[in-house]
Protein backbone atom coordinates (compact mmCIF):
# COMPACT_ATOMS: atom_id res chain seq x y z
CA UNK A 1 0.00 0.00 0.00
CA UNK A 2 2.61 2.62 1.08
CA UNK A 3 4.53 1.79 -2.34
CA UNK A 4 1.53 2.02 -4.46
CA UNK A 5 0.50 5.42 -3.21
CA UNK A 6 4.04 7.06 -3.34
CA UNK A 7 4.05 5.51 -7.20
CA UNK A 8 0.90 6.91 -7.79
CA UNK A 9 1.61 10.09 -6.25
CA UNK A 10 4.88 10.13 -8.60
CA UNK A 11 3.19 9.50 -11.50
CA UNK A 12 0.62 12.00 -10.86
CA UNK A 13 3.00 14.69 -10.56
CA UNK A 14 4.60 13.78 -13.44
CA UNK A 15 1.82 14.34 -15.82
CA UNK A 16 1.75 17.72 -14.48
CA UNK A 17 5.30 18.29 -14.88
CA UNK A 18 5.79 16.92 -18.30
CA UNK A 19 2.91 18.75 -19.42
CA UNK A 20 4.95 21.76 -19.65
CA UNK A 21 7.61 20.33 -22.61
CA UNK A 22 5.23 18.20 -24.19
CA UNK A 23 3.18 20.97 -24.89
CA UNK A 24 5.57 23.51 -25.35
CA UNK A 25 8.18 24.95 -27.83
CA UNK A 26 11.22 27.29 -26.93
CA UNK A 27 10.71 29.88 -24.45
CA UNK A 28 11.00 33.36 -25.75
CA UNK A 29 14.89 35.17 -24.72
CA UNK A 30 16.14 36.04 -21.11
CA UNK A 31 17.65 33.83 -18.47
CA UNK A 32 16.55 30.68 -20.90
CA UNK A 33 19.54 31.43 -23.12
CA UNK A 34 22.00 33.10 -20.54
CA UNK A 35 21.48 29.28 -18.84
CA UNK A 36 22.55 27.73 -22.12
CA UNK A 37 25.60 30.33 -22.85
CA UNK A 38 26.97 29.95 -19.49
CA UNK A 39 26.72 26.07 -19.88
CA UNK A 40 28.25 26.29 -23.37
CA UNK A 41 31.11 28.50 -21.68
CA UNK A 42 31.87 26.04 -18.95
CA UNK A 43 31.82 23.04 -21.51
CA UNK A 44 34.52 25.27 -23.83
CA UNK A 45 36.43 25.93 -20.55
CA UNK A 46 37.27 21.97 -20.09
CA UNK A 47 40.10 23.10 -22.45
CA UNK A 48 40.83 25.91 -20.38
CA UNK A 49 39.76 25.84 -16.93
CA UNK A 50 40.08 28.98 -16.10
CA UNK A 51 37.14 30.07 -18.18
CA UNK A 52 34.85 27.45 -16.83
CA UNK A 53 36.18 28.47 -13.43
CA UNK A 54 35.58 32.21 -14.20
CA UNK A 55 31.94 31.40 -15.69
CA UNK A 56 31.16 29.33 -12.32
CA UNK A 57 32.16 32.54 -9.45
CA UNK A 58 30.69 35.18 -11.01
CA UNK A 59 27.46 33.30 -11.60
CA UNK A 60 24.18 33.67 -9.23
CA UNK A 61 23.43 30.08 -9.40
CA UNK A 62 26.91 28.03 -9.82
CA UNK A 63 25.41 24.52 -8.74
CA UNK A 64 22.54 24.54 -11.11
CA UNK A 65 24.67 25.66 -13.41
CA UNK A 66 27.20 23.05 -13.45
CA UNK A 67 24.17 20.44 -12.64
CA UNK A 68 22.60 21.95 -16.31
CA UNK A 69 25.99 21.75 -18.06
CA UNK A 70 26.16 17.62 -17.15
CA UNK A 71 22.54 17.83 -19.49
CA UNK A 72 24.95 18.12 -22.34
CA UNK A 73 25.41 14.03 -22.18
CA UNK A 74 21.81 14.08 -23.72
CA UNK A 75 20.99 13.91 -27.10
CA UNK A 76 18.76 16.66 -27.16
CA UNK A 77 19.54 20.39 -28.61
CA UNK A 78 20.38 23.08 -25.74
CA UNK A 79 16.64 24.31 -25.72
CA UNK A 80 15.07 21.14 -25.18
CA UNK A 81 17.65 20.70 -22.41
CA UNK A 82 16.44 23.74 -21.03
CA UNK A 83 12.57 23.00 -21.69
CA UNK A 84 12.97 19.22 -19.89
CA UNK A 85 14.91 20.54 -16.90
CA UNK A 86 12.34 22.70 -15.85
CA UNK A 87 10.01 19.51 -16.03
CA UNK A 88 12.65 17.33 -13.93
CA UNK A 89 13.25 20.45 -11.26
CA UNK A 90 9.45 20.03 -10.41
CA UNK A 91 9.60 16.38 -10.24
CA UNK A 92 12.59 16.70 -8.17
CA UNK A 93 10.91 19.30 -5.83
CA UNK A 94 8.44 16.78 -5.41
CA UNK A 95 10.50 14.00 -5.01
CA UNK A 96 12.44 16.17 -2.07
CA UNK A 97 9.33 17.81 -0.57
CA UNK A 98 7.78 14.35 -0.29
CA UNK A 99 10.98 12.60 1.07
CA UNK A 100 10.98 15.18 4.26
CA UNK A 101 7.44 14.40 5.06
CA UNK A 102 8.20 10.56 4.90
CA UNK A 103 11.12 11.39 7.14
CA UNK A 104 8.88 13.91 9.22
CA UNK A 105 5.20 11.77 9.16
CA UNK A 106 5.47 8.74 6.98
CA UNK A 107 4.61 7.51 4.04
CA UNK A 108 0.67 9.42 3.71
CA UNK A 109 1.96 12.77 4.33
CA UNK A 110 5.05 12.30 2.23
CA UNK A 111 2.17 11.18 -1.23
CA UNK A 112 0.04 13.69 0.02
CA UNK A 113 2.95 16.58 -0.11
CA UNK A 114 4.00 15.04 -3.92
CA UNK A 115 0.50 15.05 -5.12
CA UNK A 116 0.03 18.77 -3.61
CA UNK A 117 3.17 20.49 -5.14
CA UNK A 118 1.21 19.23 -8.74
CA UNK A 119 -0.74 22.53 -7.83
CA UNK A 120 1.83 24.47 -7.91
CA UNK A 121 3.51 23.81 -11.05
CA UNK A 122 1.33 26.22 -13.16
CA UNK A 123 0.24 29.82 -12.01
CA UNK A 124 1.13 29.76 -8.31
CA UNK A 125 4.93 29.74 -7.95
CA UNK A 126 6.58 31.54 -10.79
CA UNK A 127 8.47 28.48 -11.95
CA UNK A 128 6.32 27.36 -14.93
CA UNK A 129 8.51 29.67 -17.38
CA UNK A 130 12.12 29.45 -18.20
CA UNK A 131 13.90 32.36 -15.94
CA UNK A 132 13.25 30.76 -12.89
CA UNK A 133 14.79 27.33 -13.31
CA UNK A 134 17.33 27.41 -10.67
CA UNK A 135 15.42 28.75 -7.96
CA UNK A 136 12.92 25.88 -8.74
CA UNK A 137 16.07 23.58 -7.93
CA UNK A 138 17.04 25.48 -5.57
CA UNK A 139 13.65 24.59 -3.72
CA UNK A 140 14.40 20.83 -3.73
CA UNK A 141 17.72 21.65 -1.98
CA UNK A 142 15.87 23.76 0.36
CA UNK A 143 13.48 20.67 1.60
CA UNK A 144 17.07 18.30 1.57
CA UNK A 145 18.54 20.90 3.73
CA UNK A 146 15.51 20.77 6.01
CA UNK A 147 15.48 17.04 5.86
CA UNK A 148 19.06 16.84 7.15
CA UNK A 149 18.37 19.51 9.89
CA UNK A 150 15.31 17.71 11.19
CA UNK A 151 17.43 14.31 11.39
CA UNK A 152 20.17 16.05 13.08
CA UNK A 153 22.92 15.27 10.89
CA UNK A 154 25.85 17.46 11.78
CA UNK A 155 27.41 17.12 8.20
CA UNK A 156 24.48 16.38 5.69
CA UNK A 157 23.16 19.52 7.03
CA UNK A 158 26.05 21.75 6.99
CA UNK A 159 26.90 20.58 3.30
CA UNK A 160 23.14 20.62 2.20
CA UNK A 161 23.19 24.62 3.71
CA UNK A 162 26.05 25.04 1.63
CA UNK A 163 24.48 23.32 -1.77
CA UNK A 164 21.27 25.32 -0.95
CA UNK A 165 23.17 28.16 -1.45
CA UNK A 166 25.10 27.49 -4.38
CA UNK A 167 22.05 26.63 -6.33
CA UNK A 168 20.21 29.98 -5.95
CA UNK A 169 21.23 32.92 -3.30
CA UNK A 170 17.47 33.56 -2.41
CA UNK A 171 17.37 29.81 -0.88
CA UNK A 172 20.70 30.65 0.69
CA UNK A 173 18.86 33.76 2.86
CA UNK A 174 15.90 31.85 3.22
CA UNK A 175 17.99 29.29 4.77
CA UNK A 176 20.04 32.15 6.88
CA UNK A 177 16.50 33.49 8.03
CA UNK A 178 14.82 30.35 8.61
CA UNK A 179 17.95 29.36 10.89
CA UNK A 180 17.69 32.90 13.11
CA UNK A 181 13.82 32.44 13.73
CA UNK A 182 14.38 28.75 14.82
CA UNK A 183 17.50 29.54 17.10
CA UNK A 184 15.78 31.09 19.98
CA UNK A 185 13.16 28.37 19.78
CA UNK A 186 15.71 25.35 19.72
CA UNK A 187 17.97 26.79 22.67
CA UNK A 188 14.60 26.27 24.40
CA UNK A 189 14.23 22.82 23.02
CA UNK A 190 17.85 22.38 23.85
CA UNK A 191 16.71 22.51 27.83
CA UNK A 192 15.48 19.32 27.64
CA UNK A 193 17.43 16.58 28.16
CA UNK A 194 16.14 14.16 25.60
CA UNK A 195 17.71 16.10 22.78
CA UNK A 196 20.21 13.94 21.26
CA UNK A 197 23.48 14.82 21.18
CA UNK A 198 23.88 15.37 17.15
CA UNK A 199 20.94 17.66 17.56
CA UNK A 200 22.76 19.79 19.91
CA UNK A 201 25.69 19.78 18.23
CA UNK A 202 23.30 21.25 15.44
CA UNK A 203 22.59 23.88 17.43
CA UNK A 204 25.87 24.73 18.48
CA UNK A 205 26.64 24.70 14.81
CA UNK A 206 24.24 27.14 13.75
CA UNK A 207 25.08 29.47 16.82
CA UNK A 208 27.79 29.69 15.26
CA UNK A 209 26.61 30.17 11.75
CA UNK A 210 24.52 33.12 13.51
CA UNK A 211 27.72 34.76 15.31
CA UNK A 212 29.02 34.63 11.95
CA UNK A 213 26.41 36.06 9.74
CA UNK A 214 26.46 39.02 12.54
CA UNK A 215 29.92 39.89 12.04
CA UNK A 216 29.23 39.69 8.04
CA UNK A 217 26.32 41.83 8.60
CA UNK A 218 27.73 44.30 10.74
CA UNK A 219 30.63 44.51 8.56
CA UNK A 220 28.22 45.35 5.22
CA UNK A 221 26.41 47.93 6.92
CA UNK A 222 29.22 49.72 8.36
CA UNK A 223 31.48 49.60 5.39
CA UNK A 224 29.44 48.29 2.33
CA UNK A 225 26.15 50.45 2.69
CA UNK A 226 25.75 50.82 -0.56
CA UNK A 227 24.52 47.21 -1.56
CA UNK A 228 21.43 47.77 -0.07
CA UNK A 229 20.66 51.02 -2.42
CA UNK A 230 21.07 48.72 -5.02
CA UNK A 231 17.90 46.53 -3.70
CA UNK A 232 15.23 49.33 -5.25
CA UNK A 233 15.70 47.32 -8.43
CA UNK A 234 14.79 44.22 -6.73
CA UNK A 235 11.04 45.26 -6.26
CA UNK A 236 8.28 42.64 -6.23
CA UNK A 237 4.89 42.21 -4.70
CA UNK A 238 3.33 39.56 -3.58
CA UNK A 239 -0.38 39.49 -2.18
CA UNK A 240 -1.25 35.99 -0.24
CA UNK A 241 -5.19 36.82 -0.87
CA UNK A 242 -4.17 35.80 -4.66
CA UNK A 243 -3.55 32.09 -3.51
CA UNK A 244 -7.18 32.20 -2.23
CA UNK A 245 -8.68 32.98 -5.77
CA UNK A 246 -6.78 30.10 -7.01
CA UNK A 247 -6.90 26.33 -6.74
CA UNK A 248 -4.41 26.33 -4.15
CA UNK A 249 -6.76 28.21 -1.71
CA UNK A 250 -7.57 24.69 0.04
CA UNK A 251 -4.74 24.25 0.68
CA UNK A 252 -4.07 27.18 2.87
CA UNK A 253 -6.79 26.30 4.87
CA UNK A 254 -5.71 22.65 5.67
CA UNK A 255 -1.89 24.28 6.05
CA UNK A 256 -3.74 26.11 9.42
CA UNK A 257 -4.87 22.85 10.33
CA UNK A 258 -1.18 21.09 10.28
CA UNK A 259 0.11 23.63 12.47
CA UNK A 260 -2.27 22.94 15.03
CA UNK A 261 -1.46 19.18 14.76
CA UNK A 262 1.80 19.89 14.91
CA UNK A 263 1.68 22.35 17.74
CA UNK A 264 -0.49 20.39 19.52
CA UNK A 265 0.19 16.64 19.01
CA UNK A 266 3.01 14.57 20.50
CA UNK A 267 4.40 12.98 16.91
CA UNK A 268 6.57 15.90 16.81
CA UNK A 269 9.28 16.56 18.94
CA UNK A 270 10.24 20.34 20.09
CA UNK A 271 13.51 20.06 18.25
CA UNK A 272 11.73 19.60 14.75
CA UNK A 273 8.61 21.58 15.99
CA UNK A 274 11.17 24.91 16.67
CA UNK A 275 12.32 24.08 12.97
CA UNK A 276 9.04 24.13 11.54
CA UNK A 277 7.79 27.05 13.21
CA UNK A 278 11.34 29.18 12.66
CA UNK A 279 11.00 27.90 8.77
CA UNK A 280 7.71 29.10 8.73
CA UNK A 281 8.05 32.49 10.26
CA UNK A 282 11.18 33.49 8.37
CA UNK A 283 9.03 31.99 4.74
CA UNK A 284 6.37 33.64 5.42
CA UNK A 285 8.11 37.26 6.40
CA UNK A 286 9.64 37.39 3.38
CA UNK A 287 7.32 36.51 1.42
CA UNK A 288 4.68 39.22 2.59
CA UNK A 289 7.46 41.84 3.44
CA UNK A 290 6.22 43.61 0.11
CA UNK A 291 2.37 43.45 1.83
CA UNK A 292 3.95 44.81 5.06
CA UNK A 293 5.73 47.93 3.27
CA UNK A 294 8.85 46.49 2.04
CA UNK A 295 8.37 45.21 -1.43
CA UNK A 296 12.35 43.37 -1.83
CA UNK A 297 12.04 40.22 -4.12
CA UNK A 298 8.20 38.85 -2.35
CA UNK A 299 7.29 37.63 -6.08
CA UNK A 300 10.30 35.53 -5.84
CA UNK A 301 10.39 34.83 -1.84
CA UNK A 302 6.94 33.24 -2.07
CA UNK A 303 8.11 30.10 -3.94
CA UNK A 304 9.48 28.97 -0.22
CA UNK A 305 6.55 29.76 2.03
CA UNK A 306 4.62 27.80 -0.95
CA UNK A 307 6.42 25.21 -0.38
CA UNK A 308 6.35 25.00 3.37
CA UNK A 309 2.36 25.63 2.92
CA UNK A 310 2.37 22.54 0.92
CA UNK A 311 4.25 20.51 3.70
CA UNK A 312 1.82 21.55 6.49
CA UNK A 313 -1.10 20.73 4.26
CA UNK A 314 0.26 17.41 3.57
CA UNK A 315 1.03 16.69 7.00
CA UNK A 316 -2.32 17.44 8.35
CA UNK A 317 -4.62 15.94 5.32
CA UNK A 318 -3.83 12.25 6.49
CA UNK A 319 -4.87 12.85 10.17
CA UNK A 320 -7.50 15.11 8.89
CA UNK A 321 -8.96 12.27 6.96
CA UNK A 322 -8.28 9.52 9.94
CA UNK A 323 -10.22 11.69 12.45
CA UNK A 324 -13.34 11.42 10.17
CA UNK A 325 -12.89 7.70 9.14
CA UNK A 326 -11.93 5.45 11.13
CA UNK A 327 -12.28 2.79 8.19
CA UNK A 328 -9.59 2.19 6.45
CA UNK A 329 -11.78 1.24 2.61
CA UNK A 330 -13.53 4.55 3.56
CA UNK A 331 -10.50 6.71 3.91
CA UNK A 332 -9.38 5.56 0.94
CA UNK A 333 -12.56 6.52 -1.02
CA UNK A 334 -12.30 10.02 0.53
CA UNK A 335 -8.73 10.72 -0.41
CA UNK A 336 -9.20 9.21 -3.91
CA UNK A 337 -12.11 11.43 -4.69
CA UNK A 338 -10.63 14.60 -3.47
CA UNK A 339 -7.16 13.61 -5.26
CA UNK A 340 -9.39 13.23 -8.15
CA UNK A 341 -11.03 16.69 -7.40
CA UNK A 342 -8.13 18.67 -6.85
CA UNK A 343 -5.97 16.77 -9.82
CA UNK A 344 -8.31 16.79 -12.84
CA UNK A 345 -9.27 19.91 -13.33
CA UNK A 346 -5.99 21.08 -12.84
CA UNK A 347 -5.07 18.92 -15.96
CA UNK A 348 -7.48 20.96 -17.91
CA UNK A 349 -6.51 23.85 -16.27
CA UNK A 350 -3.28 24.21 -17.86
CA UNK A 351 -3.49 22.98 -21.26
CA UNK A 352 -4.98 26.72 -22.16
CA UNK A 353 -2.44 28.47 -20.48
CA UNK A 354 0.43 26.46 -22.58
CA UNK A 355 -1.62 27.32 -25.43
CA UNK A 356 -1.91 30.95 -24.77
CA UNK A 357 1.76 30.75 -24.73
CA UNK A 358 1.95 28.81 -27.73
CA UNK A 359 -0.23 30.66 -30.05
CA UNK A 360 1.61 32.04 -33.00
CA UNK A 361 0.05 35.73 -32.57
CA UNK A 362 1.59 36.31 -29.59
CA UNK A 363 5.20 37.11 -28.66
CA UNK A 364 5.80 34.56 -25.81
CA UNK A 365 7.98 31.84 -27.64
CA UNK A 366 10.86 31.55 -30.41
CA UNK A 367 8.84 30.26 -33.15
CA UNK A 368 9.66 28.15 -35.30
CA UNK A 369 10.15 31.04 -38.31
CA UNK A 370 12.63 32.68 -36.06
CA UNK A 371 14.55 29.10 -35.04
CA UNK A 372 14.63 28.15 -38.78
CA UNK A 373 17.23 31.12 -39.59
CA UNK A 374 18.70 30.67 -35.84
CA UNK A 375 19.24 26.51 -37.07
CA UNK A 376 20.75 28.18 -40.87
CA UNK A 377 22.98 30.46 -38.87
CA UNK A 378 24.77 27.35 -37.07
CA UNK A 379 24.99 25.39 -40.33
CA UNK A 380 26.24 27.86 -42.54
CA UNK A 381 29.82 28.16 -41.20
CA UNK A 382 32.17 26.35 -39.03
CA UNK A 383 34.08 29.52 -37.22
CA UNK A 384 32.39 31.80 -34.99
CA UNK A 385 31.06 35.08 -36.37
CA UNK A 386 29.65 38.14 -35.32
CA UNK A 387 25.93 38.37 -36.04
CA UNK A 388 24.00 42.00 -36.28
CA UNK A 389 20.83 41.72 -34.52
CA UNK A 390 18.63 44.96 -33.26
CA UNK A 391 17.77 44.78 -29.23
CA UNK A 392 14.03 45.63 -30.58
CA UNK A 393 13.13 41.67 -30.15
CA UNK A 394 14.16 38.98 -27.73
CA UNK A 395 14.76 36.23 -30.21
CA UNK A 396 18.16 37.94 -30.73
CA UNK A 397 18.80 36.83 -27.31
CA UNK A 398 18.75 33.10 -28.54
CA UNK A 399 22.33 33.74 -30.90
CA UNK A 400 24.46 32.76 -28.67
CA UNK A 401 22.70 29.94 -27.24
CA UNK A 402 21.54 28.28 -30.60
CA UNK A 403 24.68 28.94 -32.49
CA UNK A 404 28.45 29.19 -32.15
CA UNK A 405 28.44 32.62 -33.17
CA UNK A 406 28.79 35.78 -31.52
CA UNK A 407 25.66 38.44 -30.72
CA UNK A 408 26.15 41.96 -31.87
CA UNK A 409 23.72 43.57 -30.41
CA UNK A 410 23.36 47.37 -31.60
CA UNK A 411 19.75 49.50 -30.66
CA UNK A 412 17.66 51.12 -33.23
CA UNK A 413 19.42 54.28 -32.33
CA UNK A 414 23.11 53.04 -33.40
CA UNK A 415 24.47 55.26 -36.18
CA UNK A 416 24.52 52.59 -38.83
CA UNK A 417 20.74 53.44 -39.28
CA UNK A 418 21.11 56.72 -40.48
CA UNK A 419 23.83 55.37 -43.18
CA UNK A 420 23.10 54.62 -46.98
CA UNK A 421 24.89 52.53 -49.23
CA UNK A 422 28.85 52.46 -49.34
CA UNK A 423 29.04 54.11 -46.32
CA UNK A 424 26.61 51.47 -44.13
CA UNK A 425 28.31 48.82 -46.42
CA UNK A 426 32.11 50.28 -45.02
CA UNK A 427 30.39 50.47 -41.39
CA UNK A 428 29.31 47.07 -41.40
CA UNK A 429 32.72 45.39 -42.06
CA UNK A 430 34.72 47.63 -40.03
CA UNK A 431 32.75 46.37 -36.93
CA UNK A 432 33.38 43.33 -38.78
CA UNK A 433 29.75 41.79 -38.41
CA UNK A 434 29.19 39.15 -40.81
CA UNK A 435 25.42 38.45 -41.25
CA UNK A 436 22.34 41.01 -40.24
CA UNK A 437 19.37 39.38 -38.81
CA UNK A 438 15.79 40.62 -38.41
CA UNK A 439 13.07 39.20 -37.08
CA UNK A 440 9.96 40.50 -38.79
CA UNK A 441 7.29 39.67 -36.41
CA UNK A 442 8.78 42.01 -34.34
CA UNK A 443 10.84 44.95 -36.65
CA UNK A 444 10.87 46.12 -39.42
CA UNK A 445 13.52 46.12 -42.16
CA UNK A 446 15.68 49.08 -42.68
CA UNK A 447 15.35 49.48 -46.10
CA UNK A 448 19.33 50.68 -46.92
CA UNK A 449 19.71 46.45 -46.48
CA UNK A 450 17.17 45.61 -48.87
CA UNK A 451 17.62 48.49 -51.50
CA UNK A 452 21.70 47.48 -52.22
CA UNK A 453 21.72 43.41 -53.30
CA UNK A 454 25.30 44.20 -54.36
CA UNK A 455 25.98 45.01 -51.18
CA UNK A 456 24.07 42.59 -48.94
CA UNK A 457 22.84 39.75 -50.40
CA UNK A 458 19.69 38.27 -49.11
CA UNK A 459 21.17 34.72 -47.83
CA UNK A 460 17.96 33.59 -45.45
CA UNK A 461 14.75 34.65 -45.92
CA UNK A 462 11.08 33.17 -44.45
CA UNK A 463 7.95 34.49 -42.91
CA UNK A 464 9.31 35.21 -39.73
CA UNK A 465 13.03 36.58 -40.68
CA UNK A 466 15.83 37.80 -42.82
CA UNK A 467 19.35 37.32 -43.02
CA UNK A 468 22.00 39.68 -44.99
CA UNK A 469 25.30 38.27 -45.67
CA UNK A 470 28.16 41.30 -45.35
CA UNK A 471 31.00 38.66 -45.93
CA UNK B 1 -12.84 13.16 21.19
CA UNK B 2 -16.70 14.50 20.37
CA UNK B 3 -15.48 18.05 20.35
CA UNK B 4 -12.30 16.71 18.07
CA UNK B 5 -15.03 14.91 15.75
CA UNK B 6 -16.87 17.92 15.31
CA UNK B 7 -13.95 20.32 14.50
CA UNK B 8 -12.57 17.83 11.82
CA UNK B 9 -16.14 17.52 10.05
CA UNK B 10 -16.22 21.61 10.16
CA UNK B 11 -12.86 21.68 8.95
CA UNK B 12 -13.26 18.71 5.96
CA UNK B 13 -16.82 20.04 5.47
CA UNK B 14 -14.98 23.83 4.85
CA UNK B 15 -12.59 22.43 2.78
CA UNK B 16 -14.51 20.44 0.06
CA UNK B 17 -16.51 23.54 -0.34
CA UNK B 18 -13.71 25.65 -1.08
CA UNK B 19 -12.85 23.57 -3.72
CA UNK B 20 -16.07 24.24 -5.76
CA UNK B 21 -15.59 28.04 -4.38
CA UNK B 22 -14.33 30.59 -7.20
CA UNK B 23 -13.31 33.14 -4.50
CA UNK B 24 -13.21 32.55 0.04
CA UNK B 25 -16.86 33.40 0.73
CA UNK B 26 -17.51 34.47 4.35
CA UNK B 27 -19.47 31.33 4.60
CA UNK B 28 -16.63 28.70 4.29
CA UNK B 29 -14.07 31.51 6.18
CA UNK B 30 -17.09 31.09 9.05
CA UNK B 31 -16.94 27.44 9.19
CA UNK B 32 -13.41 27.22 8.45
CA UNK B 33 -12.48 29.74 11.61
CA UNK B 34 -15.20 27.53 14.06
CA UNK B 35 -13.63 24.36 12.95
CA UNK B 36 -9.93 25.64 13.31
CA UNK B 37 -10.87 27.27 16.35
CA UNK B 38 -12.41 24.04 18.05
CA UNK B 39 -9.88 21.93 17.08
CA UNK B 40 -6.85 24.40 18.63
CA UNK B 41 -9.19 24.14 21.78
CA UNK B 42 -8.76 20.69 22.17
CA UNK B 43 -5.29 20.71 22.50
CA UNK B 44 -5.65 24.45 24.78
CA UNK B 45 -4.03 26.22 21.74
CA UNK B 46 -7.24 28.85 20.91
CA UNK B 47 -5.56 32.12 22.51
CA UNK B 48 -2.06 31.45 21.00
CA UNK B 49 -4.42 30.82 17.76
CA UNK B 50 -6.29 34.10 17.89
CA UNK B 51 -3.05 36.03 18.41
CA UNK B 52 -1.86 34.75 15.21
CA UNK B 53 -5.33 35.39 13.80
CA UNK B 54 -5.00 39.13 14.95
CA UNK B 55 -1.28 39.45 13.76
CA UNK B 56 -2.19 38.01 10.32
CA UNK B 57 -5.14 40.46 10.33
CA UNK B 58 -2.96 43.32 10.91
CA UNK B 59 -0.96 42.67 8.26
CA UNK B 60 -3.75 43.81 6.28
CA UNK B 61 -4.37 46.86 8.41
CA UNK B 62 -1.00 48.17 9.38
CA UNK B 63 1.64 47.68 7.28
CA UNK B 64 4.18 47.97 9.71
CA UNK B 65 6.81 49.34 6.98
CA UNK B 66 4.97 51.03 4.88
CA UNK B 67 6.49 54.91 5.44
CA UNK B 68 7.76 56.34 2.28
CA UNK B 69 10.55 58.12 4.07
CA UNK B 70 12.41 54.90 5.02
CA UNK B 71 14.43 53.68 2.29
CA UNK B 72 13.78 50.16 1.56
CA UNK B 73 16.20 47.59 2.49
CA UNK B 74 15.86 49.40 6.28
CA UNK B 75 11.55 48.80 5.50
CA UNK B 76 12.55 44.91 4.62
CA UNK B 77 14.84 45.49 8.02
CA UNK B 78 12.19 46.41 10.07
CA UNK B 79 9.85 43.85 8.46
CA UNK B 80 12.26 40.78 9.65
CA UNK B 81 12.77 42.34 12.61
CA UNK B 82 9.88 43.58 14.40
CA UNK B 83 7.84 40.58 12.78
CA UNK B 84 10.39 38.18 13.63
CA UNK B 85 10.23 38.90 17.47
CA UNK B 86 6.85 39.16 17.60
CA UNK B 87 6.39 35.83 15.98
CA UNK B 88 9.59 34.63 17.28
CA UNK B 89 7.50 35.18 20.54
CA UNK B 90 4.16 33.58 19.81
CA UNK B 91 6.42 30.56 18.95
CA UNK B 92 7.88 30.07 21.90
CA UNK B 93 4.54 30.08 23.78
CA UNK B 94 3.68 27.69 21.32
CA UNK B 95 6.89 25.52 21.85
CA UNK B 96 6.14 26.03 25.84
CA UNK B 97 3.06 24.71 25.61
CA UNK B 98 3.78 22.05 23.16
CA UNK B 99 3.13 18.36 24.76
CA UNK B 100 6.67 17.41 24.04
CA UNK B 101 7.86 20.35 25.81
CA UNK B 102 5.79 19.54 29.02
CA UNK B 103 6.67 16.17 29.51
Amino acid sequence: MPVCCIVASVILVSIIALQYPLSSSFPIGGDAPYYIIVSKEILAGLSAPQTALHSILVSWYPLFNILFTTTALLPLSWADRFIWSMAAGHIVTALSLGWLLYRLSGWRAASAGIVFWSLTIVSITPHVESGTVAQLWSLAFFFLFLERWFSGSFYGTLSLFILTLLTHFLAGIVAVTAIICSVPLLMIASRQSNLLIAQKRIILLLKTLLALIGILGLYVMTKRFYIFSSLHHLYGTFDVRDLFYSHFGPLLLLAVVGVVYLAGRREVNGYRLSIILGTLTATSLLALNGQLGAGVLAGRFKSYFIGITVLLAAYAFPRLIRTLAPSRSVRILITVLMMTVLWVPLWHYNKPVYAFYESPSRYARLHPDEFEALQWLEKTDSKPLFIMATTTNRHTEWIPALTKHRFAPVTTNDPLFQMTDEKLSEYVRSRHYAYIVFFKHREGIYPSFTERPDLFPVVFENRGSIIFSAL
Amino acid sequence: MNQRLLASSLLFLALIASFGSPVPSWAILVIWGVGILLLAWTYQLQWLLLAYAALISSVFILPIARFAFIPMPLRLALVLVVGGSILTGLNIMVLKRSPWLKS
